[in-house]
């Protein structure tokens, strides 16, 4: 549905504009209520034991010491857990182990898997009781890699498969080999993603659970990115039917997709205030958080075949995803990525051959952009890699297979639909800010000097919403879920002050600012008299997947929202016209009050429409209902039931280039960002402050995870990387300065003309850095096969020794 | 990241935290709690009792003389990076001071507690040695020195006993310039390297250099920090170079033949951090010449 409101652009009071959020002075202040902020009346706390070993089978557990301390209520372990829910089932995986609950039962599968659970009158005697806790565990053996993990005889995550392969698929568009046969040229390497975060949140899981007696009723507080969701997935593991449960996410210190596996501990936490009858907090600590889950590490052979002026004919693609265990979104990183991998070019010839391999790492998690920082890594990488060997400018091999903007819609080999967009000028316009020529010049001049000054160009696409097709694709039967929709509620209240309920929790994003802007300019009021609310509450309704995820806020939530002011709008004007004696279509609206075209004088206020509609009853105009509450749906229409041959699987791509200037020390090869650019078409903007914002920021997770942040183990499987001095977070210190650059080809498919922002530059900035520290250190013949760029790793690099 | 249990005591003079340590076998000071406290709430530490002298006028001065500066133990690294005493007479110490950790560890750690710590990678460390610093400490018995070469004995070992405090440190002033240069992955972190180097040079017109000093310090050593005796020795000796090139060459024979050891740590190996030693000590070289020529580093 395309709504009226899209085609005013120009005169709106407030899309568009850079208004000030509506958040920042709540959070400074510090009022603006995080999950650990609030209590219930007699509150009590938990803490959770973790298992020390990656992998091994728990002999005995015995609480009885800890039970004794004063002070400490119960200690839950698997034994109870498994009695009391079922084992978690994975979302897309062919083969469902049946052996892992919430908490570990028998066996320990990665370091830092829950184990028991403390409920305790304090926080500090539910730490203080986990040192008495007996666990006699007995060490199995390890495996890491997920090649290794394929081979006969390796140890096995989950003994009843008889393999650590939880999904193995093919799948080919075109004609590949005929492309490979045709080529002129084929390049190839093997790549490596790392295991990182793109963004630590600052604040780590906290759940609040209480089940209410007197209103046999669940309530559970928790930054869940996904509540939606895990609604259905309680009913499901507690019991509990979700009539009788209400989730309330207050807004997140930070999310980055983390947040989507929360729900394992608001079960847990749930369940321990089910038995104990009293409300139970859980705050983690921050080694409990960077025990995981994290994005997982995966091996990519890729292969690209060129015409020798450097036309992509192909690709082929084989890659190991190592998913630790858990197996609840193993292959989640798999088919997102393959389907949206031919980037900003044409590519019609791809395949792909993946497996989803159980480890003894840590769970992984929905993080920031998901499989896609990896996928524009391999294919910008590979480009890179054929412009040199063609001896063709990367930025011009990069223009010369770009799709055009006369070509949009564009439909991919997978069916995405790239709604619109021009990436030769988003390419251009990046070059022309750097300056590139006279750039090039620069580094032949300064690398006689004996500087090592590296460019590094990457263009990619930002998808956004998802149909959620990649948890099916692979997986034989009718999929869980299609179709990507989100629901809200605008209401009006009596006395003409408006009140929006988002479906999509507030984690840092400027949502609930952009809302705002987005329901006064529906409604034509002062921005002052609408409150968004800062906290999601279930019982105000939602979608299944109701949730803040899979960038989808700019698209279907900004649609839910203005869809429902609209229809509100449309219910006031019909009560105007009755009480004005004026034709609807005469009427308009300006500071919440609603006139005749023809006659000004005929006119009313929202505030006394709204007395009308709640309190003069017999003055509601007849067939409607009394009251202004409005709460609809809104799905985005491209979206369609993805299938094999068309996945069809995100429904709007922003996109964008980004140009690294490095310089590499040739001594003590420390990377100097010297200049970074970033050009973006992001369609249309709501707030250009917070779209910049999120631009810059994600840019800057993405730089995080090229140049510093990697999870390190060793061959046992122990997490080195359990505080901020090993998990190298950057600074405002290292944080480069980023210029902005902005073109806008509105999307079709979505109200406002919006499309995705927030992941993009964690998507694209990896590559670019990777691109630049090749292009610096060429003259050592060094490749860039992962990340991140430490100094050690690069010297092992020039030395040979890696 | 929650401590073990601990009894909490706040000490009203030197002599009372002094009986507060000798009640206690497990007791530890506590000043600006910058290394303590993280080592507690991840279990490395976990000190039966804390003695809290963080509010010991006594031990927060900064007294500077014609030849030297005192530094009382409770002045933080911010203060000891913003006296202008210190930025006068021993410059050295308050460049150190600004490349500890991030603003809020400077706001709150002090210079006696990161002297007893003595993390082998701590920034002071190098630069005191350079700067012949001598270590009062108070104890039971009265009073005694130390100079701080002998005070550090090694990574997080020191000359101190149980019931002792570090109550000041004696930095005696120098002629000349000096440097320091920190190899860290962040620059928050602790380096990977250290080094602290000091020169008094005659540069004549012609370029020949003169040297009347010279003192060098590497830390992040598997060891500790220490001199470099005989480089500093070889320099010394030869008395005069005809050009900075022929010093530099010199140093950097000798720094790549030292025998330094180094631990491999999860962002440097062993070997990068032997690698980049070599590198450090011929870029703080630098850093130093072109001080003495009256330029800025």
């Amino acid at each position: 549905m395309q709504l009226e409101l899209s085609k005013q652009s120009g005169e709106y009071s407030y899309i568009g504009k850079p208004i000030e959020r509506l958040e920042d002075f709540r959070i400074v202040r510090g009022t603006h209520g995080y999950t650990d902020d609030l209590s219930f009346a007699d509150q009590h706390y938990a803490a959770i034991l973790h298992s020390p070993y990656a992998h091994a089978k728990i002999k005995r557990i015995d609480v009885s010491k800890a039970l004794q301390l004063p002070g400490v209520v119960y200690v839950l372990t698997g034994d109870e857990v498994k009695a009391r829910t079922p084992p978690i089932t994975p979302r897309s995986a062919q083969k469902a182990p049946k052996s892992h609950y919430l908490l570990a039962v028998d066996k320990v599968r990665y370091m830092g898997e829950p184990v028991a659970v403390v409920v305790a009158k304090d926080k500090y005697t539910a730490y203080d009781a986990l040192d008495l806790i007996e666990v006699e565990y007995e060490p199995l053996p390890v495996v890491l890699d997920p090649i290794d993990a394929l081979k006969p005889g390796s140890p096995l995550i989950y003994e009843e498969l008889g393999t650590n392969e939880l999904i193995y698929d093919k799948f080919e568009f075109g004609d590949v080999d005929g492309a490979f046969k045709k080529a002129d040229v084929i390049v190839k390497d093997r790549f490596k993603s790392h295991r990182y975060l793109s963004g630590v949140p600052l604040e780590p899981y906290v759940v609040n659970a209480f089940y209410d007696k007197a209103r046999d009723e669940l309530t559970i507080y928790a930054p869940d990115q996904q509540p939606g969701r895990t609604l259905q997935t309680l009913e499901r593991m507690l019991g509990v039917p979700a009539s009788k449960i209400r989730i309330i996410t207050p807004p997140a210190g930070g999310a980055f997709g983390q947040k989507l596996a929360i729900w394992q501990y608001m079960a847990i936490i749930s369940l321990a205030s089910i038995i104990t009858g009293k409300p139970v907090k859980w705050v983690q600590t921050r080694r409990e958080n960077l025990y995981g889950p994290h994005r997982p590490s995966s091996i990519m052979d890729a292969e690209l075949a060129l015409t020798k002026d450097g036309r992509i004919l192909g690709m082929r693609l084989h890659e190991y995803l190592a998913d630790g265990n858990f197996p609840y979104v193993a292959g989640l990183y798999a088919l997102i990525k393959f389907g949206n991998m031919s980037g900003i070019y044409k590519i019609r010839n791809v395949s792909y051959e993946y497996h989803s391999v159980a480890t003894n790492y840590p769970p992984i998690v929905q993080n920031s952009g998901v499989g896609k920082p990896f996928m524009n890594f391999v294919l910008e990488r590979l480009i890179d890699i054929a412009a040199r060997k063609l001896n063709i400018d990367p930025a011009e091999i990069r223009l010369r297979n770009a799709i055009d903007r006369s070509e949009m819609p564009y439909v991919t080999f997978s069916g995405e639909i790239y709604e619109s967009g021009d990436f030769k000028k988003t390419l251009s316009t990046a070059l022309e800010m750097v300056n590139y020529k006279q750039l090039r010049e620069l580094q032949a001049k300064l690398r006689k000097e004996g500087r090592y000054i590296g460019i590094g160009i990457a263009c990619g696409v930002e998808p956004g919403t998802s149909n959620l097709g990649y948890y099916s694709l692979s997986k034989p039967g009718e999929p869980d879920f299609v179709g990507s929709g989100q629901l809200a509620t605008v209401e009006m209240l009596p006395g003409g002050s408006v009140k929006v309920f988002m479906n999509a929790p507030e984690i840092g994003t400027g949502h609930a600012t952009t809302l705002a802007q987005v329901v006064s300019d529906s409604l034509g009021v002062n921005i002052s008299t609408v409150q968004v609310d800062f906290f999601y509450d279930s019982t105000t309704g939602n979608l299944g997947y109701a949730g803040t995820y899979s960038n989808l806020f700019n698209d279907v939530c900004v649609g839910a929202v203005a869809k429902a002011a609209e229809i509100l709008k449309q219910r006031l004007f019909k009560a105007a016209s009755q009480e004005l004696k004026v034709d609807v279509d005469d009427l308009e609206v300006k500071d919440g009050v609603v006139y005749s075209r023809s006659d000004p004088s005929k006119r009313i206020s929202y505030k006394d429409l709204s007395y009308i509609m709640y309190n003069r009853l017999l003055k509601v105009p007849k067939g409607e209902d009394a009251g202004l509450r409005v709460t609809t749906s809104y799905l985005d229409p491209y979206a369609k039931w993805p299938n094999k041959k068309d996945f069809n699987i995100q429904l709007t791509h922003a996109n964008s280039t980004h140009i690294a200037v490095v310089e590499v020390d040739p001594e003590t090869y420390r990377v100097k960002v010297l200049d970074y650019v970033v050009v973006h078409d992001v369609g249309n903007v709501i707030n250009p402050k917070i779209v910049e914002g999120l631009a810059i920021g994600s840019t800057l997770c993405g730089v995080a995870g090229a140049m510093y942040e990697e999870f390190k183990f060793d061959e046992n499987g122990t997490n080195l990387s359990l505080t901020f001095e090993e998990y190298l977070v950057p600074t405002a210190m290292e944080a480069p300065e980023i210029k902005l650059g902005e073109i806008r080809s509105p999307a079709p498919n979505t109200v406002l003309g919006t499309k995705a922002v927030g992941e993009g530059g964690t998507i694209t900035s990896g590559s670019a850095i990777a691109s630049a520290v090749e292009d610096a250190l060429s003259p050592f013949g060094v490749k860039i096969t992962e990340l991140p760029v430490l100094p050690d790793k690069l010297f092992n690099l020039v030395k040979g020794d890696a | 990241m929650y401590p073990k249990p601990f009894k909490y005591y706040r000490a009203s003079s030197i002599s009372e935290a002094i009986e507060m340590l000798e009640e206690d076998e497990g007791a530890k000071l506590i000043g600006g709690g910058q290394s303590l406290v993280p080592m507690m709430k991840l279990g490395i530490l976990a000190p039966s009792a804390l003695v809290d002298i963080g509010r010991l006028k006594e031990l927060k001065y900064i007294r500077a003389s014609s030849d030297s500066v005192i530094i009382g133990a409770l002045v933080t690294h911010s203060e000891v990076e913003e006296s202008g005493d210190i930025i006068e007479k021993v410059p050295l110490l308050a460049q150190a001071a600004s490349l500890i950790g991030d603003t809020q560890i400077r706001d709150m750690g002090t210079i006696g507690g990161s002297v007893a710590h003595a993390d082998p990678s701590a920034d002071y460390l190098p630069n005191l040695l350079v700067l012949n610093a001598r270590v009062y400490i108070s104890g039971r018995s009265g009073k005694r020195e130390m100079p701080i070469a002998e005070f550090i004995q090694g990574p997080f070992m020191t000359g101190l006993d149980h019931n002792e405090i570090v109550e000041s440190i004696k930095v005696p002033t120098y002629k000349g310039v000096a440097h320091y240069e920190k190899f860290s992955i962040r620059r928050q972190d602790f380096g990977l390297v250290n080094v602290s180097m000091l020169a008094d040079f005659k540069i004549s017109e012609t370029g020949s250099i003169g040297v009347n000093d010279f003192r060098v310090a590497i830390g992040g050593l598997e060891s500790g920090p220490r001199r470099l005796g005989d480089i500093e020795k070889a320099v010394l000796d030869r008395e005069k170079f005809d050009t900075f090139q022929s010093l530099k060459d010199m140093i950097r024979s000798m720094i790549e033949k030292e025998e330094l050891s180094f631990q491999d740590t999860l962002h440097g190996s062993a070997k990068y951090r032997r690698h980049l030693a070599n590198v450090m000590v011929v870029r703080t070289l630098e850093q130093v010449y072109i001080k003495a020529r009256g330029g800025v580093a």
